[in-house]
């Protein structure tokens, strides 16, 4: 009879737990469906990849390869099949998976990596990795789903931390705010195509087809000049991302398969930013150059190219590492251009420059930021140009005057590289002051070759 | 590997299945004991290792070393007691030749037990002050522009000269603090004979080892946590539940409480200056109060619920602390193992010593009678309250804020003992009633504004600013000013994030109140009905998880973990 009772209890015990893990799988499986959005980058690359045919080639990389190569103008000139498989954040060992699986499933020939400096900073993005691992097994059997956690989860890097659990709850990571959860929802409900759903989460990028989007708008030069690769990524290239660029290498070595590295353009400021003194963004390409060699690869830098490859040109550019539509068309024409060449047996090499001839080739400024710090009732103000190695500059110092609505000039034209600002030359004492910093090449007569534009608080 | 993770779940499941299992096999030894503690023991090794197989050298050093001091000193005792016994027994001595052999004996073998007291100290004081403060003595050396000698004999010990005296190659392993302070324990209580040594050297090392306690303590002692890891545990579901509960409690507090506060008091600690306001300043030592709490009590909860799960319970280390009346009634209800620890091995021996002895005399001979007595008594304490506290702050680091910090709140004490008359004076002039509710809430706020002034010294890590900002609290506060620089702190998602922050906080809150007026809240949770309890783990399973995808802080990393 004791027996009984024990065993009843226990029963009970066991029911009750199973209700509650019940609830919670339930109740995470409808914030999945609620909150995990429909129609990310990843699950569009993954959705029209597994509906290609006989690839020739792919281009794979982080959101700079997403925005950046065409498939359709580089089939055009090249008469190819390609696939562009670069997702937004994607980490090298995503990159690695993408290059696999394309060998895997179409014995590609070619394999051309954007490869961005930030990407080899070891700072992983759980978000975008759990987002890219979900999409690729989207449509997959439970049994690969379960394989692809338990290899991500294992992960040395992964295993003693929260993503390591974390993986089963994807809304936690990469969720849509509360007021696009409707939206979310009925397009999951209808089935609604998901290029359709990404055009509406995300205003700026615009999904073309064979997995290349490119983003509309363009680079405001008047206050860029903080915002560079320097600035948001460590300088440090991690062992562990350079060891997935070997692996990478050896990889496409192993299959047969050409690999080209290509660094995509940036801006000249986003290359004379980069180091203390400017010059290591050079020495970190050497290294990549002769990392990529000993595999048998190669490593092009499109910044470097000389104007019969890529013109570059300020209207290129959405921001200091991506380009727009009108810079990725014009890219995608020159990387074809390119591959034909290389694959003629031109040297290729000739067609960039070497970065002293690089430095000497930018005869413009390329941008302008200052700094300010304050000093009792005044502004210090010291402006930074990025420019080349023989253009020489000169600066006029004007504030905002909000009262006249007009620009005050407080210091004009002179190569002085500072100039102290009365805080209350903008005719207020509100607690903020909008400077602007004109720039021009000695000599010019123009009323501002770059500017920059800021409002300080003080 | 921390605690939130598959790892630490596949090492817990692991070691509850053998640890369980070996239970039901294997029942006992010839001794009567389980084999339970060696699963415990090889666990513990394997949890140490997976954190960084090179912390095994300090943590086998510092077992090694107390085992055999305590061993030794214990054999000293024993050695001592039977040649007292055979002195006493031997009767062609005179009565006071015999007397005279026995104090003589005795000295012997206290300078024994002294010396061996003094080495092994020396040698693990030694090493956690090597590898804890000598970044700092380091910076010293070179402010006082000694660098040179600092780097020649760098270069004339290491040959290369980048290993031993550079800072930067020293890092602190995990808990070292903790198991210093649990062994010294065990050492001291061996030299007063507290009770007897270990013999077996495995059981020792478990109980240095025990991996919940190496995260961020507590401090345990060895006669109460050593028997429970060398006893025979029971696989009870009681313990299970009550433990997964602690352990989600604590993720809660650490996940949706000190996490979503952190990057917002790093933002409003920025570019501390002469104009920052002090609305800022206090709302981030507020919010600092907060994460210090759940940063701490919710990592002692996970330990404390993963112990439970194997059965074995250690020393509570928080006792509502916010709820205390004074700043000692805080200090003996915050981080309560380190205050028992201080107080023991500390205060007391200080405070019992020859010269204060002698202080308190002196005292006695003042006129006044009534002050005579209170400063007898009391001013001893003071000064052993001073030492403690100093060291309480130099425990948290060598830097001088938390030098400051320590002075402080040995100060307040300190004074508050001295000149506790004079309080007691003025509230029976003004009257009050001191067991009246409102003066208890009174003082519970006083108590709370006193704690967090010294905040000011822990969350600034230069002394400077801590100033900067007091001055700021009390002549620049600005009120108006305070919603326009919450908004420049800019953190992604602070609103969100505060407001769960501001939920746990309540939930923290209730959850205190309960405990504060003697109610077993766990029990009340699992008898409710299931419903209830369903709501209430997934509320707390889903605020800790929505706290992951807004936290910008590193998480898992506990602001204990590297003391």
């Amino acid at each position: 009879m004791k027996d009984e009772i024990t065993k009843n209890s226990k029963a009970k015990k066991c029911v009750k737990i199973l209700l509650v893990v019940a609830v919670i799988i339930v109740f995470n499986e409808l914030l999945k469906f609620c909150f995990e959005p429909y129609g990310t980058a990843s699950q569009i690359m993954w959705n029209d990849y597994h509906k290609e045919e006989n690839l020739d080639q792919i281009f794979v990389g982080s959101s700079i390869c997403y925005v950046g190569i065409n498939p359709y103008i580089v089939d055009d000139i090249m008469g190819t099949n390609s696939f562009n498989m670069g997702t937004s954040a994607q980490q090298l060992a995503q990159t690695k998976l993408a290059i696999k699986t394309a060998i895997n499933d179409h014995e590609i020939k070619r394999v051309v990596m954007a490869l961005g400096y930030f990407s080899l900073t070891g700072e992983r993005s759980t978000k975008a990795e759990v987002a890219f691992l979900r999409a690729k097994v989207n449509s997959a059997s439970f049994l690969t789903k379960f394989q692809t956690y338990i290899k991500y989860a294992f992960d040395d890097d992964v295993i003693g931390n929260p993503e390591s659990i974390n993986y089963l709850f994807p809304w936690v990571y990469n969720s849509v705010s509360l007021q696009k959860v409707p939206s979310n929802v009925t397009a999951k409900l209808e089935g609604k195509v998901a290029t359709e759903q990404e055009m509406i989460d995300n205003v700026y990028r615009h999904y073309v087809g064979k997995g290349y989007g490119y983003l509309s708008g363009y680079l405001n030069f008047d206050d860029t000049g903080n915002d560079t690769t320097y600035r948001y990524y460590s300088e440090t290239f991690s062992e562990d991302s350079l060891q997935e660029l070997r692996d990478i290498a050896s990889m496409c070595k192993d299959a047969g398969v050409e690999l080209v590295v290509v660094a995509t353009p940036r801006p000249a400021f986003d290359i004379l930013s980069y180091g203390t003194n400017g010059d290591e963004y050079f020495e970190k390409m050497l290294l990549l150059q002769s990392l990529f060699s000993e595999y048998g690869a190669s490593y092009y830098d499109f910044s470097l190219a000389k104007d019969e490859l890529f013109t570059n040109s300020d209207k290129y550019y959405f921001d200091h590492e991506h380009m727009n539509k009108e810079g990725s068309e014009a890219f995608s024409t020159s990387i074809a251009n390119f591959l034909l060449k290389k694959d003629a047996g031109t040297d290729v090499d000739s067609l960039f420059y070497t970065p002293e001839e690089y430095l000497n080739s930018i005869d413009y400024i390329s941008t302008v930021w200052f700094k300010t710090k304050c000093e009792g009732d005044s502004i210090c103000v010291t402006p930074i140009s990025y420019k080349g190695t023989n253009v020489e500059v000169e600066y006029q110092y004007t504030v905002y005057n909000e009262t006249t609505c007009q620009v005050d000039v407080i210091k004009d034209y002179s190569t002085d590289t500072s100039a102290v600002i009365p805080l209350n030359s903008d005719g207020n004492d509100n607690g903020c002051i909008k400077i602007i910093v004109n720039a021009r090449q000695v000599g010019t007569d123009v009323a501002y070759e770059k500017r920059c534009i800021q409002t300080i608080k003080y | 590997m921390e605690l939130y993770s598959l790892e630490f779940v596949i090492f817990i499941g692991v070691l509850l299945i053998t640890y369980y299992g070996v239970e039901t096999f294997f029942k006992e030894d010839k001794y009567g004991q389980g084999y339970q503690w060696i699963i415990l023991l090889i666990a513990n090794i394997c949890f140490y290792s997976l954190c960084g197989i090179t912390n095994l050298v300090y943590i086998f050093t510092t077992s090694v070393t107390t085992f055999a001091a305590g061993l030794g000193m214990s054999r000293r005792t024993t050695k001592y007691n039977l040649d007292k016994k055979s002195l006493k027994n031997n009767e062609t001595q005179s009565k006071e030749a015999r007397q005279q052999a026995k104090a003589s004996l005795k000295k012997k073998y206290m300078f024994d037990k002294r010396l061996i007291l003094v080495i092994t100290l020396l040698i693990n004081v030694g090493i956690l002050a090597y590898l804890k403060y000598w970044t700092v003595i380091y910076d010293y050396f070179n402010d006082f522009a000694v660098r040179d000698l600092a780097e020649s004999i760098e270069e004339n010990v290491t040959g290369s000269g980048n290993t031993i005296f550079s800072a930067s190659s020293i890092a602190i392993p995990l808990g070292i603090s903790f198991y210093t302070f649990q062994s010294i324990s065990y050492l001291i209580d061996m030299y007063n004979d507290k009770y007897s040594a270990e013999t077996n050297f495995f059981k020792y090392l478990n109980f240095v080892s025990f991996f919940p306690q190496l995260i961020q303590g507590p401090i345990n002692r060895y006669d109460q946590l050593g028997n429970q890891l060398n006893g025979r545990h029971k696989l009870e579901a009681n313990n299970i539940q009550r433990g997964l509960i602690r352990l989600f409690y604590g993720f809660f507090k650490k996940f949706a409480v000190a996490d979503m506060v952190s990057p917002i008091i790093m933002a409003a600690f920025r570019n501390i200056d002469s104009k920052t306001p002090g609305c800022i300043i206090v709302f981030g030592v507020l919010l600092y109060s907060v994460e210090q709490y759940c940063d701490f009590s919710g990592g002692i909860d996970m330990v404390m619920g993963v112990s439970k799960m194997l059965g074995i319970d250690m020393m509570e280390n928080f006792r509502q602390p916010y709820f205390s009346k004074s700043l000692g009634e805080f200090w003996r209800r915050w981080h309560i193992s380190l205050g028992a620890w201080m107080r023991d091995y500390i205060f007391y021996p200080v405070a019992l010593t020859k010269p204060m002895q002698s202080l308190s005399k002196k005292c006695k001979k003042i006129k006044n009678k009534k002050l005579a007595t209170h400063l007898s008594r009391t001013l001893p304490a003071c000064l052993a309250n001073l030492l403690v506290f100093f060291i309480v702050g130099l425990w948290h680091g060598a830097q001088m804020h938390f030098i400051l910090w320590g002075i402080y709140n040995g100060m307040v004490i300190a004074l508050s003992d001295l000149l506790s008359p004079i309080f007691t004076k003025i509230t029976e002039l003004l009257h009050i009633n001191r067991e009246n509710k409102y003066y208890k809430i009174f003082t519970i706020i006083r108590t709370f504004i006193v704690v967090n002034i010294g905040w000011y010294f822990d969350v600034l890590v230069d002394a400077k600013n801590s100033l900067l900002c007091l001055k700021n609290t009390f002549i620049y506060f600005k009120p108006a000013k305070l919603f326009k620089k919450i908004a420049e702190c800019a953190v992604y998602k602070q609103n969100t994030c505060l407001l769960i922050a501001f939920i746990g906080c309540v939930v923290i809150f209730i959850v205190s109140l309960m405990k504060e007026k003697d109610i077993d809240v766990m029990d009340r949770l699992i008898k409710s009905p299931v419903i209830v309890r369903t709501l209430i783990y997934t509320t707390i399973i889903l605020l800790m998880l929505v706290s992951f995808g807004l936290s910008s802080a590193t998480s898992g990393a506990f602001m204990y973990a590297n003391y």
